[in-house]
């Protein structure tokens, strides 16, 4: 069973690494593919464990050191968990293998137990990444703790175990439930991101802390992680408390937890998989009486695509909702009261002179146009053999896009712009710059999937979450805002014109985008 | 209707998939293009629909270029591959107005030739599903039945009758010959040699890439069948297959 599952987790592994790209074809663009993924990575990872390596250094001067592994496990099983919600379904019931994995000679178990390693090999990579350079950092700065540190280096390649198996199962529930409901995936988008927002808002009550209150209330700082997280008492005492107890009892309820998790579902696995992959029928149809624009067909097309898939709604759109909830809650809570809650004197000129960016900046994060070229698929074919040119397809593509990001952006800036006091011409900026803004991501991104564009996918997720334009996208977002809040900064008098002349570069950018895509044939695409 | 001189088609990683391949195509005519495994046929055919670009060689479709006019090119044409990759978030229905749609073709023509072919196919019942729930065969018909639907000049079709039923076969096979007495063309690769032996006007032969024979089924198959031929032709070139 064993070296079924690691044969399994292989096949995957140098799918996902792109081994055999490397190895064997003399391809440069899979090799710039790679290259430019592989940098994505590290570069977001990097930001990420100098976030988590400056949060463990409050710690230290907060004098509330004992935290510190506490936090590193409740981050590094947010982050598990978050990412495996997304793609635990696909991957353990829905890929395109999945019937041919079937039909081997080898046990269910061991099909699951090879693809939960797979989730669990690069969710422990991440972890290891992520919390290692905060946890030298206390080493650093508390010499003493050399034997919690020791603790702590066995206990991690136990964290991600517990946070995989309840993202799995509650992503495999969430799709039964919705499974039976007409309209599934935007029910399953409106509960995902309901679950979020819970995280979110648990979060958020922590977050308004200040360092007097922190000290305060560190005690039931701690509870409420402990509490957030039963296992994180197990594993802080194990660790802080060097009670070897504890440790044992928290790797082996981790190792109780998916033995138990591969086993049971082992049983139901068969039925499950054909609830989850189960179409719905229907023999009603009606035959069309208008003619679209080609145009329009398109745009039609790509926004049937985009709101089929509930990962690439949630994906997408998580920028735009968490925007427009800060939008509203400045009206209704108001500027004081925001000011009073965050703790921050003259919030509400920093607001005022923040809005296009926080707007520009959220909303541009995730344009669908990042992944849909690629999510064309095995597909592709169509749209190549049909009388279409690249203008109009890479057209639809971004109008598509467009469509759904600009009322949520519009309306945001709609709501700050007029919830403010303002001159005329910061609310003119608040519209301007996040609009541009949206244009311009949406530009990028188009650009870059053609750039790093993979149809030969098996499972969505790939190309949704992992794929090189996507996490391109994030970096490139970082170094077009950037420049703009470091100007905003050093020239708050100038910072509307700034954003407004950041704004009339973007437009220029995407003009010389448009002429360089449009140049390129479909069949030259591949 | 098709003119190919001189195709050649190298892939990334050095090899030569199609070299120096010439072919015409008149109006009224089947032809059909045999090979082996890995002979070049469906990268030949992916060169004059416009989805594979090549190194050199033209292709010209009723005398219009595939690269300086793509679009002009496919608005006569339609393809169908292999193993028909559709968008399986769609429904039967909804896929046939999103083709029609792009082709412009009227809604009064649309739903007669949607009607006529579904029946035909035996798809009508299916054509409000999602294309995700169709089974090979039915994507393979409802591919097909897309690519009818703007009445095209030039049918090009790759291993057509792979997963089709026997009626759903000898309907495709009677579609392609009234296509042919309208003066239109088809042409498609098989492996099935007795059907492109009965069907096809003219045969073309393609080994690694380079065609061996070409010519109408009559002068080549003379007194023996197409499988003599086909086998002999492989062996006698020293065959590496």
């Amino acid at each position: 069973m064993i070296q079924n599952a690691f044969s399994i987790f292989k096949v995957y592994q140098s799918k996902f690494l792109m081994i055999n790209q490397l190895r064997f074809k003399k391809d440069q663009q899979k090799r710039k593919q790679a290259f430019f993924l592989i940098f994505s990575y590290i570069f977001l990872l990097g930001m990420f464990s100098f976030y988590t390596a400056g949060y463990v250094y409050a710690l230290h001067y907060l004098q509330l050191s004992t935290l510190t592994f506490s936090y590193l496990l409740v981050l590094a099983s947010s982050f598990c968990f978050l990412f495996t919600i997304y793609q635990s379904n696909s991957l353990l019931f829905l890929s395109r293998d999945h019937e041919q994995l079937l039909a081997f000679p080898c046990t269910i178990s061991s099909i699951i137990l090879g693809k939960l390693l797979f989730i669990y090999v690069n969710q422990l990579i991440f972890t290891l990444v992520i919390t290692l350079p905060g946890a030298i950092l206390y080493l650093i700065l508390t010499p003493s703790s050399l034997v919690s540190f020791l603790y702590y280096l066995i206990a991690l390649a136990f964290i991600p175990l517990i946070p995989i198996v309840f993202a799995a199962a509650l992503g495999a529930l969430l799709t039964i439930v919705t499974s039976r409901f007409k309209h599934k995936t935007l029910l399953k988008v409106i509960l995902s991101f309901a679950f979020m927002a819970a995280i979110f808002a648990g979060s958020f009550s922590s977050a308004n802390l200040n360092e007097a209150k922190i000290i305060e209330l560190s005690v039931s700082l701690e509870s409420k992680i402990h509490s957030a997280y039963p296992l994180a008492t197990l594993f802080s005492n194990g660790i802080q408390n060097k009670q070897v107890s504890s440790l044992l009892l928290f790797c082996g309820l981790s190792l109780a937890s998916i033995t138990l998790f591969t086993l049971l579902l082992s049983k139901i696995y068969l039925s499950l998989g054909s609830v989850l992959s189960a179409k719905e029928t229907s023999r009603k149809y009606q035959y069309s009486n208008q003619k679209k624009s080609i145009l329009k067909a398109l745009v039609g097309k790509e926004l049937r695509r985009y709101f089929s898939s509930s990962l690439y709604i949630m994906n997408t759109s998580v920028g735009y909702l968490m925007t427009l909830a800060f939008a509203i809650s400045v009206p209704i809570l108001g500027v004081e009261k925001l000011e009073k809650l965050m703790e921050m004197q003259g919030l509400s000129k920093v607001i005022v002179l923040a809005a296009p960016i926080i707007i520009a900046s959220m909303n541009a994060m995730m344009p669908s146009s990042a992944a849909a070229l690629s999510l064309e698929g095995k597909s592709f074919w169509i749209v190549q053999t049909l009388p279409i040119s690249s203008k109009q397809l890479f057209h639809s593509k971004i109008l598509a896009h467009l469509s759904i990001a600009v009322p949520f952006t519009l309306l945001s800036s709609a709501i700050l712009a007029f919830s403010l006091e303002m001159l005329p011409l910061q609310r003119l900026a608040t519209f301007i710059m996040p609009l541009c803004y949206v244009i311009l991501s949406s530009y990028i991104g188009l650009t870059l999937n053609i750039k790093f564009v993979n149809f030969k996918w098996e499972n969505e997720v790939e190309i949704i979450k992992q794929s090189t334009p996507i996490l391109l996208m994030l970096v490139v977002c970082i170094l077009i805002v950037a420049p703009v809040i470091i100007l905003c900064i050093n020239f708050p008098a100038m910072a509307t014109l700034i954003q407004l002349i950041a704004s009339f570069i973007s437009l220029m950018i995407c003009a010389i985008l448009e002429q360089k895509n449009n140049q390129l044939s479909l069949s030259k695409i591949a | 209707m098709l003119e190919i001189k001189q195709l050649t088609k190298t892939y990334k990683g050095g090899k030569k998939a199609v070299s120096d391949l010439s072919l015409t195509l008149e109006p009224g005519e089947i032809h059909g293009f045999i090979g082996h495994n890995g002979a070049g046929k469906t990268t030949t055919i992916k060169c004059f629909c416009g989805i594979t670009d090549f190194d050199s060689g033209s292709i010209k479709i009723l005398g219009h270029d595939i690269t300086k006019e793509p679009v002009l090119c496919k608005q006569n044409i339609a393809y169908i591959p292999d193993n028909p990759d559709l968008y399986e978030h769609l429904t039967g229905m909804q896929y046939l107005n999103f083709v029609a749609d792009i082709y412009q073709v009227s809604p009064e023509k649309r739903n007669e030739n949607i009607s006529t072919f579904a029946k035909a196919f035996e798809l009508t019942d299916s054509l409000g599903d999602v294309i995700s729930s169709y089974s090979h065969g039915m994507k393979q018909k409802l591919a097909i039945i897309s690519a009818l639907i703007h009445e095209p000049t030039l049918l090009v079709l790759d291993e057509p009758f792979v997963g089709l039923d026997p009626v759903a076969s000898l309907t495709l096979k009677n579609i392609m010959k009234q296509m042919c007495s309208e003066g239109k063309s088809v042409f498609f690769s098989t492996h099935v040699l007795e059907v492109a032996e009965k069907l096809c006007h003219k045969i073309s032969i393609i080994k690694n890439g380079s065609l061996i024979i070409s010519g109408k089924t009559e002068d080549i198959t003379k007194n023996t069948s197409l499988e003599d031929v086909f086998m002999e032709t492989i062996i006698s070139e020293g065959s590496s297959i």
